[in-house]
C-alpha cells in the first residue's frame, strides 16, 4: 500500500515555534507545516503546499527542509512533525511568539529533542513509544525553561503548574493543584456571570433573530459548561481531540486505528456511531472521568447505544495528555447525532475534522468548518479514503478550497482508500504520520499548551461577537414587545375615542331614546311625576291597565341597551383592529389565538354592568344634588328616578345642543323642555356640572373596561417579561469576559 | 426478451395503470378549484397548484411516448459514471474532483426531435443533449427507445446554484433514479430536504445503490436492509432499491430492466403527474371542510341583521310617522268640519321626513328617489350594525374551515359603505300609505258635511223664523218631529251627530293607524330585508357558493 504523507500546513498549533522559521509560511500564525509525499505523487504536492517543515524524522534529528523528504521520495517517509514549540529559532512576524520563543530558543531545543531521541524508530511498538513519551523529566525539561522565560506574569504560574499534571501519569491529581492567577479567577467569574446572563435572557417573541438566538445562548451555555469553564480551571488539564466529520468518513476507523485498538465500533451502516466514545491514556482518565468537562454526558465504562452518554477507553498506545474523542457524525438522518456532535466540538481542544474523497465537497461539513474557524478552534484535517490515482488532483482541489475559506493554516493529512488489517485498523504505515504528528504533539507540553491556549482564546473571543447577537435579539425582543403594546394601545385608544364621540354629539340620544322622551314629556307625565306621587300612581295603574312598561323605565332600558350595544360594538371592532395588527407581525401573530379574534366572552355582561353601576352612580350624584336644591325644587314631590334620568339625558344633549332639521320637528322642544324643568330644579349652572361629571363617570368607566379588554393582548407580552436589562446584563458580561482576556492573554499577546 | 418484456410489462401494471382521460379531468378540476378559490384564501397555500396545473398541462401537452428520468444524487455517488455505464457511452465527464457534473446532461434513446421540445422545456442546454441512436448498435437499445436519461448536478455540495438547478429539475421530469452509496446512502439532506419530499412518488422513484462494488455481498444486503429501512421511513417502501456499480456491467441490468419496462409502459409520467396531483391536493384539503348549505346564512341571523338595519334606517320613526299621518289625514277626512281647518296647521308627520309625497313620475327622472330626511344612524346603532354583519360572517364560517373566516368577513363588509344610502333609498321607496284614501273616509266626510249641512239648514230655518217673528209676520210652523220642532233637531242633531260621529269614530281611526304602522312596518321591513340580502348577505352566499362547488371539484381531483 502506498500511502501519502501529509502536508501539514502551516497550523496553529505551532504557531509559536514555527513562526520563526516559516517566513513564506502565509499563516499569521506563523507555523510550520510538513508535507509528506507519497512516492508516486511527490512530484507535485509541494507547490500546492507551502510546506517547509521540521523533519523530526528520529532517523534523521537534524530538521530537515520539506523539499527533502518529498525529494527524497522514500515510500516510508511520511512524517512531518510539526514542531516543536520551544526549538524553533525564530524570527517570528508575531510579536507574541516572538517574546516567548526568542529568549528559549537555544536552551529547548536541547532539551526537546530528548524525547525525541528517545524512540527507537519511525514505527515504534506502540508500547515503546508510550514508555518513552511520558518520561516526567523529559517533559519537565522542556516546559521548565518556557516557564522561565515566559515574560507574561500572569501566565507564569500556569506554565509551572503544568508539568506536573502533564506529567505525572500514575495518581490521579487534585482537580486544582494549584492556586489559578488572579487573572484566570477573574475570567472564570466574569465567565459565570456571563453564563448567568445568557441563561437569564429568554426570547419569548417568535422573531427571525429569536431562533438563532435561543439556538446560539444554548450552545454557548452549553459550550461554557462542557468546555470553558472546566478548561480555564484546568488549563494543563489533557488535551481534548475531538474526531468529527461527515457519517461513513471513517472516523472510529482512524480513531481505532491512532491507539491502534478497536475501542470504537466501526461498521458500514450509517451512521454507526452514535454515543461518543472517549480515549486516553490510562494516567488521564481521572480527569476525563470527573465529569468537569462535559458534564452533560454520563461517564460508563462500556459501550452504550445511549447518545447522553460518554464511554471512557484508556489505551496504552496514546500518550498521556492528549486523548481523543470519536464523535457522531455531523450530517446523517439522526437528527441528535448532529446536536451531539456540534456539541462535543465545542469542546474540543483540537478538532480533527475528517472527510473522504467522496464528501469533501459537501456542504454540511464547510459550515461546520466555518463556524469552528471563526470561534478560534484549532483544526486539522484529515482527508481519508482516497483513491490513489486521484489523490494528487483532490488533494490540491481540498487545499484550494481551505485557502479560499481561510483554513490554509490547518494541517491535512491524506488517507488512502485502503483495505483494513484484522482488526479493523487502517495499516500502520498508512497512518504513521498522523499517527507521528499526534506523538509529537503528545509528547510536547508546551506545544500541546499553546494548542489548548489558541482554542480557549479564540472560544473566549469568540464569545463577544456571539453575545453581542444573542444581546441585539433581546433588544429586538423588547423592541417588538413594545411595538405590539403600541398596537394594541392604538386600537383601543381608537375604541375609547368612537365612545367619546358617540356621547358628545348626543347623538345617542336620538331615535328610539328621543322617541320615548319625546313621549314622557310631550304627555305630561313627566310633569305630574314632578308634582306628585298620583301621578307615579296613575302611571302604575295605566302600565298595570295597558301592560306598557312605565315611560321612565322604558327610557333608561333604551338607554341602558344603546350604550351596551355601542359599547360591545367598540370593543369588538377594537379586538378585530388589535388582531390584525398583530398578525401583521411575526411575533403578534405567534401570540394570538382564535378567541383574541372576539371580545373576551363575558363583555356583553360587563358591559352591562358597567352601565347600571354607572347610572346607581348617577342616582346617587343626582340624590345627593337634589337634597341640597330642594328649596329650588320647592318641595315638590319629587322623583329622584326620573331626574337622574333626565340627567343621564342631559349628559348627551346639554354638550351638544345645537337644534338642527329635524331635531326641531321631533324632539328639539322636548329637549328644551327637559332642559328647562331640569333647570329650574337644579339651576343651569348645576344641571352642566352634574352632565359633565357623570359623562366623566362613564368615560372613566368605558376606559376601564377597554383597558381590561387590551389586558387581554398586553398580559401576553407581559408574561414573556421583557424588558432591556437582559440586554444590557449580556453586554456587560460580555465587556467582562473580553476585559478578564485581554488581561490574561492567553496566547501572549495583549491584543 | 424486449418484447417479452414490453408484454409483460403492460400486462402487470394494467391495474396500476393510470388513465390519461381521467388524470387529464383531475388536473382540470384542480384548475377549477383554483379559480374558486384564488379571490377568497391566502396565495401562498396555493402556490403549489398553481405550479403543478401549468406544469402538467405543458408535460401532457408535449411527447408523452417518451419518459424523462433523471439520475438524481449525492455529490461523489456516481451519477454520471451511472449515466455513462447505461448509455455505454463516456457522454457526461466523469471526475473525482467533488462536485463534477455542475449542468444536467440528457441523453435521448431514439430521434431526437420529439424528444428536443420536452428538453427544451425541462432546461437541459442543446450541447448536453445527446442521442443514443446508432445503427452500430443493431437492436440492443431498441427497448430505451423513448428513455430521456438525465445526469443531474449534486444537491449537496458547497456549490449552492447546484442545489437550485437539481431543485428545478426535480419538479419536472417523469421519474427519478436515487442515486446513493455506501457512504452517503444516511445523510440527512438526502432524507429530510428529497427522499421524504417523494413519498407521494413512489411509483416513479428507483432507489439505487450505487458503488455496491466496494461493499462484500454481505455488507451490500446488510446496508440495502437499512436503506430500506430509512426509505420506509421516508414513506418510500414501495419504490424498488436495487444494488448497481458503474464499473460492474453485469449489476445494472437489474436497473436496465426496470427502466426498459418504465419506458414500455410510457406510464412515468402521468404516475408523476398524479404523484403531483397527490401531494399537492392533500394540503388543500385542510381548506375544505364539511358541506356547507348555500342558505348557511339561517333566518335568525339575518333577523337579527334586518333588526338592526331597521332601526339604523329609522324604520320605527316612519312606522310611526306613517301612523300618525293616518291620524292626521283621518281627521282631515272624517272630522267634525267645523274643527277640520286646525289640525291643517300641522303639517303630515310622513312628509316632514320628505316621505309620502310622492313626485310626479316624469319620463325623463323616474329613478330618481329623493333623500328621506331621517336622521342618520348614531354610534350605537352603527355599533349594532356591525355587531350583526358580524354574526352572518360568523355563522356562515362556523362549519367552513378557518382558512375561509376571513374571506368571509371581507365579504359581508364589500358593501357596507354602500349601506346607508340603499337603506334610504328603500325607505323612500317604501309605499307607506300616504296616499292611501279608505272609501269610508269618504262616506263619513259626506256624512259629516250632511250633518253640518243639516245643522246649518235648521240654524237657517230657526233664523229665518226668528227674522219672520221679529218682522211680526205671520208665524212659520216649524214642522214636528214629536215634540220637537224640525229646524231645532236638524241645528242640534247635525251638531251632535257630527261631534258624536266624531267621538265614534276616535277608536276606529286609532285601530285604522294602528294597522297603517303595522303595514307601513311591514312593507319597510321587507324593504330593508331586501337591502340585507342583497348588501351582506348576498356576498356571503357568493363565497359560499364558490366553497361549494370548489368542494366538489376537489372532491374529483381526489378521486382515484
Amino acid at each position: 500500500m502506498t500511502t501519502h504523507g501529509d502536508a501539514v500546513g502551516p497550523s496553529a498549533i505551532s504557531a509559536v515555534d514555527s513562526a520563526a522559521q516559516e517566513p513564506e509560511g502565509s499563516d499569521e500564525k506563523g507555523l510550520t507545516s510538513t508535507v509528506s509525499a507519497d512516492a508516486g505523487d511527490n512530484s507535485d504536492p509541494t507547490e500546492a503546499v507551502v510546506s517547509r517543515q521540521s523533519h523530526r524524522d528520529p532517523e534523521d534529528e537534524a530538521p530537515t527542509e520539506a523539499a527533502e523528504p518529498v525529494a527524497e521520495s522514500d515510500p516510508e517517509t511520511k512524517i512531518e512533525l510539526p514542531d516543536d514549540v520551544a526549538e524553533e529559532p525564530a524570527a517570528s512576524e508575531n510579536p507574541a511568539v516572538t517574546e516567548s520563543s526568542s529568549d528559549s530558543e537555544a536552551v529547548p531545543e536541547e532539551t526537546k529533542r530528548t524525547p525525541e531521541e528517545a524512540k527507537p524508530d519511525p514505527e515504534p511498538e506502540p508500547t515503546a513509544e508510550i514508555e518513552a513519551d511520558p518520561e516526567p523529566e523529559a517533559v519537565e525539561s522542556v516546559v521548565e525553561p518556557e516557564a522561565a522565560v515566559e515574560p507574561e506574569a500572569a501566565v507564569e504560574p500556569e506554565a509551572a503548574v503544568e508539568p506536573e499534571a502533564v506529567a505525572e501519569p500514575e495518581p490521579a491529581p487534585a482537580p486544582v493543584p494549584v492556586e489559578p492567577p488572579p487573572a484566570v479567577g477573574r475570567l472564570a467569574t466574569a465567565l459565570s456571570n456571563l453564563r448567568a446572563a445568557i441563561g437569564g435572557a429568554n426570547y419569548p417573541l417568535i422573531m427571525p433573530s429569536a431562533e438563532e438566538a435561543r439556538r446560539i445562548g444554548a450552545s454557548l451555555v452549553a459550550q461554557l459548561d462542557d468546555y470553558l469553564l472546566p478548561r480555564l480551571a484546568r488549563l494543563d488539564a489533557p488535551l481534548l481531540v475531538v474526531v468529527g466529520g461527515s457519517t461513513g468518513a471513517g472516523k472510529s476507523t482512524l480513531v481505532n486505528s491512532l491507539v491502534r485498538a478497536p475501542v470504537s465500533t466501526a461498521g458500514v451502516l450509517r451512521p454507526t456511531t452514535r454515543s461518543p466514545v472517549l480515549v486516553s491514556n490510562a494516567s488521564d482518565l481521572q480527569w476525563f472521568r470527573q465529569g468537569q468537562l462535559l458534564p452533560g454526558l454520563v461517564r460508563t465504562p462500556e459501550s452504550s447505544a445511549d447518545p447522553r452518554t460518554l464511554q471512557i477507553v484508556s489505551a496504552p498506545v496514546l500518550g498521556a495528555g492528549l486523548a481523543f474523542l470519536d464523535a457522531p457524525d455531523i450530517d446523517s438522518v439522526v437528527e441528535g447525532n448532529r446536536k451531539l456532535a456540534a456539541q462535543l466540538l465545542a469542546a474540543a481542544d483540537l478538532w480533527l475534522f475528517v472527510t473522504t474523497a467522496a464528501r469533501y465537497a459537501d456542504n454540511v461539513p464547510w459550515e461546520l468548518l466555518t463556524t469552528a474557524r471563526l470561534r478560534g478552534t484549532v483544526i486539522a484535517l484529515v482527508l481519508d479514503r482516497v483513491p490513489p490515482e486521484a489523490a494528487a488532483e483532490i488533494t490540491n482541489h481540498l487545499r484550494e478550497m481551505l485557502a479560499a475559506r481561510n483554513l490554509g493554516a490547518a494541517p491535512l493529512f491524506v488517507l488512502p482508500e485502503t483495505t483494513l488489517d484484522g482488526q479493523g485498523l487502517i495499516a500502520e504505515d498508512v497512518i504513521g504520520p498522523l499517527h507521528d504528528w499526534f506523538k509529537q504533539l503528545a509528547a510536547d507540553s508546551s506545544a500541546r499548551s499553546a494548542v489548548v491556549r489558541q482554542t480557549l482564546d479564540g472560544a473566549l473571543g469568540a464569545l463577544v461577537p456571539a453575545v453581542a447577537g444573542l444581546a441585539d435579539a433581546a433588544d429586538d425582543q423588547a423592541v417588538a414587545a413594545r411595538a405590539l403594546d403600541e398596537r394594541i394601545t392604538i386600537a383601543y385608544r381608537n375604541a375609547r375615542q368612537t365612545v367619546v364621540e358617540g356621547l358628545r354629539d348626543g347623538r345617542l340620544l336620538r331615535g328610539e331614546v328621543l322617541a320615548r322622551w319625546q313621549e314622557f314629556v310631550g304627555t305630561g307625565e313627566f310633569m305630574k311625576t314632578l308634582e306628585n306621587r298620583i301621578g307615579q300612581l296613575r302611571d302604575k295603574v295605566i302600565s298595570a291597565v295597558t301592560g306598557r312598561p312605565l315611560p321612565g323605565r322604558n327610557l333608561q332600558t333604551a338607554l341602558e341597551s344603546q350604550l351596551v350595544t355601542l359599547l360591545r360594538g367598540v370593543a369588538t371592532d377594537a379586538a378585530e383592529q388589535a388582531y390584525a395588527a398583530w398578525q401583521a407581525h411575526p411575533a403578534g401573530a405567534a401570540l394570538l389565538e382564535p378567541s383574541l379574534q372576539r371580545p373576551s366572552e363575558g363583555l356583553p355582561q360587563s358591559a352591562d354592568r358597567l352601565v347600571r353601576d354607572w347610572q346607581q352612580w348617577v342616582l346617587g350624584l343626582v340624590r345627593e344634588q337634589s337634597s341640597e336644591k330642594r328649596v329650588i325644587a320647592r318641595g315638590a314631590a319629587y322623583a329622584v328616578n326620573g331626574a337622574g334620568l333626565a340627567v343621564m339625558i342631559a349628559v348627551f344633549t346639554s354638550t351638544a345642543f345645537i337644534p338642527t332639521g329635524l331635531e326641531v320637528a321631533v324632539g328639539a322642544g322636548t329637549t328644551v323642555a327637559a332642559q328647562k324643568v331640569l333647570e329650574a330644579i337644579f339651576g343651569d349652572q348645576a344641571i352642566r356640572g352634574l352632565a359633565n361629571r357623570a359623562r366623566e363617570d362613564l368615560l372613566f368607566r368605558v376606559g376601564e373596561l377597554l383597558d381590561a379588554e387590551a389586558a387581554r393582548y398586553t398580559e401576553r407580552t407581559a408574561a414573556t417579561g421583557l424588558d432591556t436589562a437582559p440586554a444590557m446584563d449580556l453586554r456587560r458580561a460580555a465587556a467582562e469576559v473580553e476585559d478578564a482576556r485581554a488581561e490574561l492573554a492567553l496566547t501572549g499577546s495583549a491584543t | 426478451m424486449s418484447l417479452v418484456e414490453k408484454v409483460r410489462g403492460v400486462l402487470t401494471s394494467t391495474d396500476g395503470r393510470i388513465d390519461a382521460q381521467e388524470l387529464v379531468q383531475r388536473l382540470e378540476s384542480l384548475s377549477k378549484f383554483l379559480r374558486l378559490v384564488d379571490p377568497y384564501l391566502p396565495d401562498a397555500d396555493l402556490v403549489a397548484a398553481h405550479t403543478l396545473v401549468e406544469r402538467a398541462g405543458t408535460r401532457l401537452a408535449l411527447s408523452r411516448d417518451h419518459t424523462v428520468v433523471a439520475l438524481a444524487g449525492s455529490t461523489g455517488s456516481g451519477k454520471s459514471s451511472l449515466f455513462n455505464a447505461l448509455a455505454r457511452l463516456k457522454l457526461s465527464p466523469v471526475g473525482v474532483r467533488r462536485p463534477t457534473t455542475g449542468a444536467a446532461h440528457a441523453c435521448v434513446w431514439g430521434p431526437l426531435e420529439p424528444a428536443n421540445q420536452l428538453l427544451d422545456w425541462v432546461g437541459v442546454l442543446p450541447r448536453q443533449r445527446f442521442i443514443r441512436e446508432s445503427a452500430l448498435d443493431g437492436d440492443d437499445e431498441v427497448a430505451l427507445r423513448g428513455l430521456v436519461l438525465l445526469d443531474l448536478p449534486d444537491f449537496d455540495s458547497i456549490e449552492r446554484s447546484h442545489r437550485l438547478e437539481v431543485d428545478r429539475l426535480l419538479g419536472l421530469v417523469d421519474e427519478v433514479i436515487w442515486v446513493v452509496d455506501p457512504q452517503k446512502y444516511g445523510d440527512r439532506i438526502l432524507h429530510q430536504a428529497y427522499l421524504s419530499q417523494f413519498s407521494t412518488h413512489a411509483g416513479v422513484t428507483i432507489v439505487v445503490l450505487n458503488q455496491a462494488d466496494r461493499l462484500s455481498t454481505h455488507d451490500t444486503e446488510v446496508v440495502l436492509g437499512d436503506l430500506r429501512r430509512l426509505l420506509e421511513e421516508d414513506g418510500l417502501s414501495g419504490a424498488p432499491v436495487l444494488a448497481t456499480s458503474a464499473k460492474q456491467p453485469g449489476m445494472l441490468a437489474e436497473l436496465r430492466e426496470t427502466l426498459e419496462k418504465t419506458v414500455a409502459d410510457r406510464q412515468a409520467a402521468l404516475r408523476r403527474l398524479a404523484g403531483d396531483l397527490e401531494s399537492v391536493s392533500e394540503p388543500l384539503t385542510t381548506m375544505i371542510g364539511p358541506p356547507a348549505a348555500e342558505d348557511e346564512v339561517d333566518r335568525a341571523t339575518v333577523r337579527q341583521l334586518t333588526e338592526a338595519l331597521a332601526a339604523s334606517a329609522g324604520v320605527g320613526a316612519v312606522a310611526d310617522a306613517a301612523a300618525g299621518s293616518y291620524r292626521h289625514r283621518a281627521a282631515a277626512a272624517t272630522g267634525w268640519p267645523v274643527l277640520r281647518g286646525l289640525g291643517r296647521l300641522r303639517p303630515d308627520p310622513l312628509r316632514r321626513l320628505h316621505l309620502g309625497a310622492k313626485p310626479k313620475t316624469d319620463s325623463v327622472s323616474t329613478d330618481i328617489v329623493p333623500r328621506t330626511s331621517l336622521p342618520e344612524a348614531d354610534a350605537a346603532q352603527k355599533s349594532a350594525i356591525g355587531l350583526s354583519v358580524r354574526a352572518v360572517a360568523g355563522r356562515a364560517a362556523a362549519p367552513l374551515p378557518p382558512v375561509w373566516a376571513s374571506a368571509l368577513t371581507n365579504a359581508s363588509r364589500s358593501r357596507l359603505g354602500d349601506l346607508p344610502d340603499a337603506l334610504d333609498r328603500a325607505i323612500a321607496k317604501t309605499d307607506v300609505g300616504a296616499d292611501r284614501t279608505p272609501l269610508w273616509w269618504r262616506g263619513v266626510g259626506l256624512l259629516q258635511w250632511l250633518f253640518v249641512a243639516a245643522a246649518v239648514a235648521g240654524l237657517g230655518w230657526l233664523i229665518i223664523g226668528y227674522g219672520i217673528r221679529m218682522l211680526a209676520l205671520p208665524e212659520l210652523h216649524y214642522p214636528k218631529l214629536g215634540q220637537a220642532p224640525l229646524p231645532t233637531l236638524l241645528l242640534l242633531g247635525g251638531l251632535v251627530a257630527g261631534v258624536l260621529l266624531w267621538l265614534l269614530l276616535k277608536p276606529l281611526v286609532e285601530w285604522g293607524a294602528r294597522r297603517a304602522r303595522h303595514r307601513a312596518e311591514q312593507q319597510l321591513r321587507a324593504g330593508v330585508t331586501d337591502v340585507a340580502r342583497e348588501y351582506v348577505v348576498a356576498p356571503v352566499r357568493e363565497v359560499l357558493n364558490a366553497y361549494a362547488q370548489a368542494r366538489e371539484a376537489l372532491t374529483t381531483v381526489r378521486s382515484e
